[in-house]
């Protein structure tokens, strides 16, 4: 088959297939090998479009949809893995740093930093993209954020207090804030919306507030 | 001709299966094969293979390579060594679930209403 020939399926395929799919080689191989297999004495256009109607265009569509579902998939995967195996590490870390802490042993605190700083820069972006993943930007999966967001940043300003740190009063502050301001106000509007039972709600979101207030005070802020 | 719905649960086996006798195989080549090995009756669609292949390379269990052939890229598959115990526990099984089947499907009256 010459370059030309080539070039003509490529054409053609391009119009349904992008040329940089993991499965466009194979398709254009596959389209080259049924006009081959064609020993008929037509000329190549006519081969091409015999071979091209046992393609079908939509069939080449499916492909690639079917093809980027399990890549999604693939993709999905890794980052729950990412996320159990960073969860288990920062969890995993900031026990042991409390440990060493409590036995007034060394290296406690690089301990619960290291688990900090793992549950920040790794656990918390990873949650983003599958948030992000799964549902797109829907007010529902943004409120879980701000929720993630606002206890990881009181656990912050916990853990600065103990470590006696300067900046715990300001993260545990803005934690409690981001909660009340961010979180509670969308989440009770959009579950009030959608409940059945709406006292339900009320009273879920009022013993939410009173939890709230009581670590709030325990910590005296 | 067999049902596309047959076809369905069992191509990822019939694809290891070549695989594994034939050492490397591209896709038109294997569509090519199964149409001849099962005289015409079961006809592979690029719809249902590529998609197979691409999910069997996702899991590790079959390898690609590229080859220039005509002047176009070529993919060839072959199993993976995690492919190869996969290939030969998906037959096994594949060949047992034929087996049952067959005994359900050849049971007479009698055996059915004794049950």
């Amino acid at each position: 088959m010459s370059d030309e020939e080539i070039g003509h399926i490529k054409k053609q395929l391009l119009q349904y297939c992008d040329e940089e799919h993991p499965v466009f080689d194979s398709l254009l191989d596959h389209l080259a090998c049924l006009i081959e297999d064609n020993k008929s004495d037509q000329s190549f256009h006519q081969k091409l479009v015999i071979a091209w109607d046992i393609f079908s265009a939509s069939e080449v569509q499916e492909i690639q949809t079917q093809i980027n579902t399990y890549n999604h998939m693939k993709t999905q995967k890794l980052v729950n893995q990412g996320l159990i195996y960073s969860m288990i590490f920062s969890i995993g870390t900031m026990f042991t740093g409390m440990a060493i802490k409590i036995a007034h042993g060394p290296g406690a605190l690089a301990f619960i930093l290291l688990s900090l700083l793992t549950a920040t820069l790794v656990v918390l972006p990873l949650v983003m993209i599958k948030t992000y993943q799964q549902e797109g930007l829907k007010l529902s999966k943004w409120n879980n954020l701000t929720l993630v967001v606002s206890i990881l940043l009181f656990c912050t300003g916990v853990l600065f207090k103990i470590s006696h740190w300067p900046g715990a009063t300001a993260l545990m502050l803005s934690g409690i804030g981001s909660f009340c301001l961010l979180y509670w106000p969308f989440s009770f509007i959009e579950k009030w919306k959608n409940a059945d039972n709406r006292w339900t709600v009320l009273l879920h979101h009022m013993l939410m507030i009173l939890v709230a207030l009581m670590i709030f005070g325990l910590f005296k802020v | 001709m067999h049902s596309s719905e047959f076809i369905k649960g069992t191509l990822k086996t019939l694809i290891l299966k070549l695989l594994k006798e034939n050492g490397k195989m591209y896709g038109y080549e294997i569509t090519q094969c199964v149409k001849a090995l099962s005289r015409d009756t079961i006809q592979l669609t690029e719809g249902a293979l590529y998609p197979s292949l691409h999910a069997l390379e996702l899991e590790g269990i079959v390898t690609t390579e590229s080859e220039i052939v005509n002047g176009r890229a070529r993919k060839y598959y072959s199993l993976t060594p995690t492919g190869k115990t996969a290939a030969k526990e998906k037959i096994a099984a594949l060949q047992s679930f034929l087996q049952t089947v067959q005994v359900i499907l050849t049971a007479d009256k009698k055996t059915i209403q004794t049950i």
